[in-house]
């Protein structure tokens, strides 16, 4: 697992309006990290700055010591660095279950986690073959962990992942989640759902472009 | 259980087959697109191949001047003059005169042929016409059976093989028949002649339609059957003067000086080659015009083609998919389908160009043969190449300005 020191430093973003007005954030490996906020407070274009794939207006921004800039693409960063968990999945329907999981590592040469331990942990070792359209839910959520977990990075930036879950699949997600950050792995999650945000290790809420700490 | 890592090639393969539904309109324009430009270049190659075939294969250096003149004159100064314009030439004359044969069921037209003695090649005129123009072309008369030249004795002969399947049906060589030879004052000597050699049949043997009794049948005997009579008292004697130079063009137009009918194969190739020429150029632009075409729909198909796969290639993007490792997965896409289908509008062409070789034989009787020329194959290999590397790097390039975000949240 690679080591994560991410720092964001008074960064600004607009879209028709401010969203982001002054942030500033550490993340490192040990860090589990929940980000709360109402709708539309700018959670997810938070999320998106941190994972490199939406740029931002102003302020600072180091990823591993790398200064980030406004419009370059950082994909080897993003690929080798970071797991995306997203609230709708974003699996590719035209791929299965196994293909979906093993997608990342069709672009980096980096050593991959062990497939078959990766599927035993998450329980989806019968889903392999399957569609993911044919998928619940839950059963698709677990498959997109298993995608963002299979390149072994060293942040997941979870954007509401138990969003569309039951409370029995929302409990499997929490769990994965803590086992990650147990080894070493930071987490940073954005939710709604204040349970969920309690048992992390560091609570933000985000409030008029600023992050505010909870715990 | 073993996962191999994937390689981009196979992946992008696997890509087409998957989103098969979205290439569907694509391929379908390739196949349509292509199969009607290689169609076209392949009709118009086949066209023109099988209007010149018969005059293009002609010795251009051969000359057939021939004349109704009784006493010869013409033809003894055409002689000279090829002497003349080039010492090296072949040339002899021989003499045609028509006959009824009457001792077999058929009312049997003869065209009697008298040759010169000797290993002298023969040549006979035909009448054949394209769409546009009739040409009269010099054809060597082809030996079948029996002899492998003109190299006729006294009294030997040899005929054209739909007669020869008269006089003899059990196939035998040497037949024995006896021929009247018609002179201008309406006497006939008999001749017999030993049939030693069968040629093909020609335009002149076809049996006219509704005149099932009737036959038309060529006779090559040799010079010497005249006897001590003059070839100027033959019965409709025409006279012919076989002439083979490089100067045929000369010949010809010394021929045709001295009031003798002649056609110079050469001047006829000639022709042909600015017709054929003519229509090069044509090929040439309707091969841009198609391909303009073809690029606005293949532009319009290819960007419907990539609409669908927007969702994927944001998850690509936001997973830590690179531009070019995107670029390369559009770039192996649209070359796969654009290959695929090219190939594939190929099979299209040759098969309906075979079915249409198919009906020709057996509806028309024709034998109607597919051609392709050079010039045509290099068209259409450019317009493939050309095509394929700018729409499958267009297709790549613009696979890359998805924006991540907007197509993620679209799901």
């Amino acid at each position: 697992m690679c080591n994560i020191e991410l720092k964001l430093e008074h960064i600004q973003k607009s879209y028709t309006r401010p969203v982001l007005t002054d942030v500033n954030l550490s993340v490192f490996n040990e860090s589990y990290i929940a980000i709360l906020g109402k709708s539309g407070s700018g959670k997810s274009t938070l999320l998106n700055i941190l994972g490199l794939v939406e740029s931002f207006d102003s302020g600072e921004y180091c990823f591993n010591g790398v200064k980030i800039r406004q419009a370059k693409d950082y994909a080897k960063l993003r690929l080798e660095n970071i797991g995306f968990i997203f609230q709708a999945y974003n699996l590719i329907p035209t791929l299965s279950c196994a293909e979906n999981i093993l997608l990342p590592t069709l672009y980096s040469s980096k050593k991959q986690r062990d497939f078959d331990e990766l599927v035993e942990l998450l329980d989806i070792k019968p889903l392999l073959e399957q569609k993911v359209t044919t998928l619940s839910g839950g059963e698709k959520q677990r498959v997109a962990i298993a995608r963002s977990l299979i390149l072994d990075p060293g942040i997941i930036l979870a954007d509401e992942p138990t969003g569309n879950l039951d409370p029995y699949n929302k409990e499997i997600v929490f769990d994965l989640l803590q086992k990650e950050n147990k080894r070493g792995c930071a987490v940073v999650l954005i939710t709604h759902d204040w349970d969920l945000g309690n048992k992390a290790k560091t609570t933000f809420v985000l409030e008029g472009g600023r992050l505010i700490e909870k715990k | 259980m073993k996962r191999n890592r994937e390689s981009s090639f196979s992946h992008a393969v696997k890509m087409v087959r998957r989103n098969f539904k979205s290439y569907m309109m694509l391929s379908v324009t390739i196949i349509l697109s292509f199969s009607l430009l290689l169609g076209y270049l392949m009709f118009v190659d086949s066209s023109l191949f099988n209007d010149y075939k018969v005059l293009l294969s002609c010795d251009p250096n051969v000359v057939l001047a021939y004349s109704y003149d009784q006493n010869g004159y013409a033809h003894n100064s055409l002689s000279e003059s090829i002497d003349d314009i080039d010492s090296s030439a072949s040339h002899y004359m021989y003499y045609t005169s028509n006959t009824k044969l009457m001792q077999y069921d058929y009312n049997i037209s003869a065209q009697l042929v008298f040759i010169p003695m000797g290993d002298v090649p023969v040549y006979q005129y035909y009448l054949y016409s394209t769409d546009k123009d009739i040409y009269q072309v010099a054809k060597e008369v082809e030996l079948i059976k029996g002899k492998d030249a003109f190299y006729l004795l006294e009294n030997e002969a040899v005929v054209n093989e739909s007669f020869y399947k008269t006089i003899s049906p059990q196939g035998e060589l040497p037949v024995e028949i006896d021929v009247p030879v018609t002179w201008s004052d309406e006497s006939v000597t008999w001749v017999r002649l030993n049939i030693v050699g069968v040629c093909k049949d020609d335009s002149r043997n076809n049996i006219p339609q509704g005149a099932e009794n009737t036959m038309m049948v060529t006779i090559y005997l040799s010079q010497e059957q005249i006897g001590d009579k003059n070839a100027s008292d033959l019965f409709s004697l025409t006279r012919l003067t076989w002439a083979y130079s490089e100067k045929a063009e000369e010949i010809d137009a010394s021929a045709k000086q001295l009031g003798m009918i002649s056609h110079c194969i050469k001047d006829q190739q000639l022709e042909a080659m600015v017709v054929i020429k003519a229509q090069k150029a044509t090929k040439g632009i309707v091969a841009i015009i198609l391909m303009v075409l073809l690029g606005i729909n293949l532009y319009s198909s290819f960007s419907n083609a990539l609409n669908d796969r927007k969702f994927e290639i944001g998850v690509k993007r936001a997973i830590g998919a690179s531009s070019w490792d995107i670029i390369r997965q559009f770039l192996y896409e649209g070359l796969v389908v654009m290959i695929t289908n090219i190939v594939l509008s190929i099979l299209v062409v040759t098969n309906i160009a075979i079915a249409y070789k198919a009906y020709q034989y057996i509806v028309e009787d024709v034998q109607w043969v597919i051609d392709i020329s050079i010039y045509s194959v290099i068209i259409f290999g450019v317009c493939s190449i050309f095509l394929t590397i700018v729409f499958s790097l267009l297709f790549a390039y613009k696979s890359t300005r998805i924006e991540i975000v907007k197509y993620l949240k679209a799901e």
